[in-house]
């Protein structure tokens, strides 16, 4: 009897194991082969493209480039995020559900909208730029596209809303009650939050910036689209090779390569979480 | 010089009142529970004493300093809260040193407070222990350390022992009250359990409806109580509707349909012909059968057993008046006339009669 709603697993389990597995595997079996050029690929197997990806310094350079970007990001969603997130859990006005749902929309929006808006606002004749130049009295217009601050501010566009959602999950099961006993103890704000909130947000706070990594390892909008194809990620890198360069196994391997770098990180970070006692207490991990 | 004194204090959240003008003072080393049922106002009156709340008008002093802009941490409050706040994170021993580390304390001091508080609260070898490990009367015995640690000036408890089963929560109070009396530390307790007050307490203040309807010792409180909310909401307590015929030497006479009865007034003499409330405790009345001679000195109404409620020790009856109206005696488990179905007569003594208004008086806007 108690199989029978275990059967209900089935539908998406053969949808996502067919689209994901199969197609993965048809993907890594490419990689092992030399291009032709147009898609087309040499019949020996070979480990020449990874011995490329790992040894060429331009795609070593994109990668560590790719990693850079997404631990930047990482480091400001969740700067920005937590003091939001916070406030929001805390927060006893009939506005915070509707704040919060506002969040979820944005957050969901999508991403070549929300980015094209970006690109809109940052043009050199922009209204920012114009802004700047005109209301502050600025030398010159400010690039933001193609650089490096450009990608992390259109990444962040993109994941700040989901840190916001996942921190505030988290903040919302600490007991107002801890705080207000630490006060009660003699603890100020800032000691409050160090000694309590801080440390038993901890958990929360490893899987909002694992979530955040995995989005801006994998993001292609925002760095394509705010990059201007002059700032090469890993993911604009794929998607030159694939679609320009019709290098299929090159494309593949590089993908492998993105995709075991950013499972060797999480494997890390589960590792971590699960040695931690108070995510086991939390019910985390 | 009191400790607390609570001065007019009012606290509205938004059109509602969950204070209205309470004033109060607790005296040094006093025990004084805040009893009442939920939403009377007595968790409010707790958190504004902490300073988790500010009052909407009014004064809140400690040792006559006026506590307006002072907030919590600075306020030297031990509290222990409803669901005791114990740091999932820490140990036993690091949630009891926390109050004596932000005060910064130097390292062996604190090991040996906290080695000294958890022998009082009788749980010295747990300190490695995280609260996750500890049972419900375990941690609430680490609350009880950890807000007495750092030597507060007062001891703030909100129903601590609500989620204790029956058998530990009766330990708890002699346990609590035991380490209340050897520090000597003023407590507020708020509960909404009429025993516990009055187990506990050196004073209970009766809470309503954001009012004091009650302040005073416990037998003051089960004895003479001044209201019928207070004489319904603290213990048993059967009421007859009565009128007033007039004063006979200390007590009042009253009638209930038709049949003179003796009580004792509460307050002033009410006149003649107003409406008032007879109030008796089950323990108040004696059962006697029907055909007994009649004690001139008591009250007697005959009536009839129509339930019996026994409870080991004793039994509760409740007996139909003639007239009408039911109450609820308390008797002997062997009282023969305890049966239903029985024709007795109900007794009690005229010093054992609280007249009280009939109604309470309404509430203001």
């Amino acid at each position: 009897m108690r199989l029978r709603w275990g059967w209900f697993i089935l539908p998406s389990l053969v949808v996502s194991g067919v689209l994901l597995f199969l197609s993965q595997a048809v993907f890594l079996r490419v990689s092992f082969f030399r291009d032709r050029g147009f898609g087309r690929v040499e019949a020996d197997l070979t480990l020449a493209n990874y011995v490329r990806v790992l040894t060429d310094p331009f795609y070593l350079r994109s990668l560590l480039l790719t990693a850079e970007v997404a631990l930047i990001v990482v480091a400001v969603s969740l700067l920005l995020g937590y003091p939001a997130a916070y406030i929001l859990a805390r927060m006893r006005s009939r506005w915070a559900p509707a704040l919060l749902a506002g969040l979820v929309v944005t957050a969901l929006v999508a991403e070549v909208i929300k980015v094209l808006g970006l690109i809109v606002i940052f043009s050199a004749d922009g209204p920012l730029n114009r802004f700047l130049v005109d209301g502050l009295g600025l030398a010159a217009p400010v690039r933001f596209l193609g650089t490096m601050h450009g990608v992390v501010i259109g990444l962040l566009h993109f994941t700040l809303g989901f840190v916001v959602l996942l921190l505030f999950a988290v903040i919302q099961t600490i007991p107002r009650s801890l705080e207000e006993a630490a006060q009660g103890m003699g603890a100020g704000r800032l000691r409050v939050f160090w000694r309590v909130v801080l440390p038993l947000s901890l958990p929360g706070i490893l899987v909002a910036a694992l979530v955040v990594f995995n989005l801006a390892m994998g993001a292609f909008t925002a760095a394509a689209l705010v990059g201007g194809g002059r700032f090469l990620t890993l993911p604009v890198l794929i998607e030159r090779t694939l679609i320009l360069e019709t290098k299929y196994a090159m494309a593949a391997a590089l993908s492998a390569v993105l995709l075991a770098v950013v499972m060797l990180v999480n494997a890390l970070a589960a590792t971590l979480l699960a040695r931690s006692r108070l995510a086991r207490l939390q019910g985390v991990a | 010089m009191s400790r607390i004194a609570f001065d007019r204090v009012v606290k509205r959240y938004g059109p509602h009142a969950a204070l209205r003008s309470l004033s109060l003072d607790v005296a040094e080393g006093e025990f004084l529970s805040l009893l009442g049922p939920s939403g009377c106002g007595k968790t409010t009156a707790l958190r504004l004493v902490a300073g988790f709340v500010t009052p909407s008008e009014g004064t809140i002093a400690i040792d006559g300093r006026d506590m307006a802009g002072v907030p919590p941490q600075r306020r030297d409050i031990g509290m222990v809260f409803q669901d005791y706040a114990l740091f999932p994170h820490l140990t036993v021993a690091e949630n009891v040193a926390f109050g004596l580390r932000e005060r910064r304390q130097r390292a062996a001091a604190i090991a040996a407070r906290v080695a000294e508080l958890l022998a009082l609260v009788q749980l010295p070898d747990l300190g490695g222990r995280y609260p996750a490990e500890l049972s419900g009367g375990q941690q609430q015995r680490v609350a009880l350390a950890r807000a007495l640690a750092f030597r507060p000036k007062l001891l703030l408890m909100d129903e601590p022992l609500g989620a204790l089963d029956l058998k530990l929560r009766e330990h708890m109070q002699v346990e609590i009250r035991r380490i209340q009396r050897s520090l000597g530390i003023t407590t507020v307790y708020v509960t909404h359990d009429q025993g516990e007050a009055m187990a506990m307490s050196d004073r209970i203040a009766v809470m309503n409806r954001g009012r004091l309807e009650q302040l005073g010792p416990p037998e003051e409180i089960y004895e003479r109580p001044q209201s019928r909310f207070v004489a319904a909401f603290v213990g048993k307590v059967s009421f007859l509707p009565v009128r007033v015929i007039g004063r006979e030497g200390d007590h009042v006479r009253v009638a209930w349909a038709g049949v003179p009865l003796a009580a004792m007034p509460s307050g002033a003499l009410p006149p003649a012909g107003a409406a008032m409330l007879v109030a008796v405790r089950p323990e108040a009345f004696v059962l006697q059968p029907e055909a007994a001679p009649a004690d001139p000195e008591l009250n007697a109404l005959a009536g009839l057993v129509v339930e019996r409620v026994y409870a080991g020790n004793l039994v509760h009856a409740t007996v139909r008046l003639d007239g009408g109206a039911t109450v609820v005696v308390e008797t002997a488990a062997d009282d023969a006339l305890a049966r239903d179905g029985t024709r007795v007569r109900v007794a009690w003594r005229a010093a054992k009669t609280m007249l009280l208004a009939a109604e309470d008086e309404k509430e203001a806007p």
